[in-house]
């Protein structure tokens, strides 16, 4: 068996013996893997399921492009001045530790149930690791470069755009990976604790009228999209930076 | 002594860059001490020494890159305030001073957009530039699939690209192997001598700088308070066009790696 299947052999053998230790049993609280197949059938063709999945990738797109967005152009003004950069790391540092959901409260306060609510929290959350990566992005970029716009003679814009952002970039675009991953979690638990829409009021929704069954299909598909979305980011990373030679 | 050579040390106008009683202090170290050189019009001045002595410093100063703690570094009778548009630099480490997510023709394109080359010009500057360093064929590569001989080509090709009067070169062949460098050596004395470029040209390797020079500076680590960083200047007074094979083999070339040698074994430089 070549090493590429043998990544199956576990999930399979899990889900054949989860079928059979479930067959016959009556639970409000597991379900057999097939009656989670079904559940997932009947939510994509009744619509729920895409719904809930627009929500919450709607969501989480909307809030690494505010948040990411912010989170870069922060992040290179910081890189780039040491002034900017020692004048805004305190409040940098005191923000950052604060757990993204400990900010639900205010933000219902100020935008109420709904997407808003949602992509801020989001926004937040991606913010940090971004700035942060981005301004450890543009410290790693090699001195020489530096030496070469000086000699050259560009001028300080084009040096940031022709050559401190492009050979930063690889280093930003793992920080977009990581952004991606985090805005998933943050979309999914901000509609578990409060926001009812989503992939995750879904789950809460399966388990308050009883249906493992769907909470079950509900889990395995947030697992296969943000697998999917890592996996297909991850290629894209290859493909585009496939020139700047072993920087990964 | 070359034609060429006396022509510019009794021409009237000022040397194309000098230094005089230039000093250089990293911290409490100095580096460069009482360094006065002149490099004249269409010259080729090799730099050599043990490491430490200060030859990329030296270079340094002319891109005013760094200021001389004392002394004055002049260029065509001028301080030298900044890099300047014609004075150009190829490194030593290509892999880092070239841009790996622009291809060969890009990479060139850089200095031409710095020099505020119109877009409709670049092309075919580009496709000259190419062709004298031998990379019409890989325009579209990118240095990283290239060989590092030929990423220094398009170093040498983004550098002349600058139209440079004075092209400083820092130890720019010393990662490459020895056929590759005898082959870029020819290269660049063709080059340097058909646009009447002048050269500073650090180098470890004594036979490159009497093949290359017209003069050797010999630089000294750690100079007393009261010495110059300029331990010894040979004249080097072989004829152009030079070859591989007959240069090396001529009593003059023996001559100068002999005295060099046993400046440098006695621990004068």
């Amino acid at each position: 068996m070549s090493g590429k299947w043998r990544g199956w052999v576990v999930p399979l053998v899990l889900v054949s013996a989860a079928e059979f230790a479930m067959h016959g049993v009556q639970s409000y609280a597991l379900a057999a893997p097939s009656a989670a197949a079904s559940a997932f059938a009947e939510l994509a063709a009744d619509g729920t399921l895409w719904r809930a999945t627009f929500e919450t990738l709607g969501s989480a797109l909307a809030g690494v492009v505010l948040g990411g967005g912010l989170g870069l152009v922060l992040g290179l003004w910081l890189g780039l001045s040491r002034t900017v950069a020692d004048a805004a790391s305190l409040s940098v540092e005191l923000l950052r530790p604060i757990p993204s959901v400990a900010m639900i409260p205010i933000a219902l306060l100020a935008f109420g149930f709904g997407w808003r609510l949602e992509i801020a929290i989001i926004a937040f959350a991606c913010l940090w690791p971004m700035l942060v990566l981005t301004k450890s992005a543009v410290a790693q970029v090699e001195p020489r470069l530096f030496e070469v716009a000086q000699v050259l003679r560009l001028t300080p814009m084009s040096s940031v755009l022709k050559l401190i952002i492009p050979a930063a970039l690889p280093r930003i675009f793992v920080a977009f990976r990581l952004c991606v991953g985090v805005a998933l979690v943050v979309a999914v638990t901000v509609e578990i604790a409060a926001n009812p829409q989503g992939l995750g009021y879904s789950m809460i929704l399966a388990q308050q009228t009883l249906h493992p069954e769907n909470l079950f299909a509900m889990l395995a598909w947030t697992g296969l999209l943000g697998w999917s979305i890592g996996a297909g980011l991850l290629s894209l990373q290859r493909r585009l930076f496939a020139h700047y030679g072993g920087l990964q | 002594m070359p034609a060429m050579l006396n022509i510019v040390q009794t021409a009237s106008p000022p040397p194309l860059a000098s230094f005089s009683g230039v000093a250089l202090d990293f911290g409490a170290r100095r580096v460069l001490n009482r360094l006065d050189l002149e490099i004249g019009h269409r010259e080729v001045v090799c730099v050599i020494g043990p490491t430490g002595c200060g030859k990329t410093t030296l270079l340094r100063l002319l891109t005013g890159l760094l200021k001389p703690t004392e002394g004055m570094v002049m260029r065509n009778g001028e301080p030298v305030a900044g890099p300047a548009a014609d004075v150009a630099i190829v490194f030593q480490d290509y892999a880092r001073a070239l841009l790996p997510w622009r291809t060969v023709a890009g990479n060139i394109s850089l200095a031409l957009e710095a020099g505020q080359v119109p877009r409709s010009e670049r092309q075919q500057r580009i496709d000259v530039l190419l062709r004298k360093v031998g990379l019409s064929a890989h325009a579209e590569k990118y240095p990283g699939q290239l060989s590092g001989g030929m990423q220094q080509r398009v170093q040498i090709a983004r550098a002349l690209a600058q139209e440079p009067k004075l092209l400083l070169m820092d130890e720019p062949f010393g990662a490459l192997d020895a056929m590759t460098r005898q082959g870029l050596q020819d290269e660049m004395l063709k080059l340097v001598i058909e646009s009447g470029t002048s050269m500073l040209f650090i180098t470890h390797d004594l036979d490159e700088a009497i093949y290359l020079g017209d003069r050797i500076v010999a630089l000294r680590t750690g100079p007393k308070p009261d010495q110059s960083s300029v331990a010894r200047v040979f004249d080097v007074n072989l004829p152009r066009p030079r070859d591989q094979l007959a240069t090396r083999e001529q009593p003059r070339f023996l001559e100068l790696r002999r005295a060099a040698f046993s400046f440098i074994q006695e621990g004068g430089a």
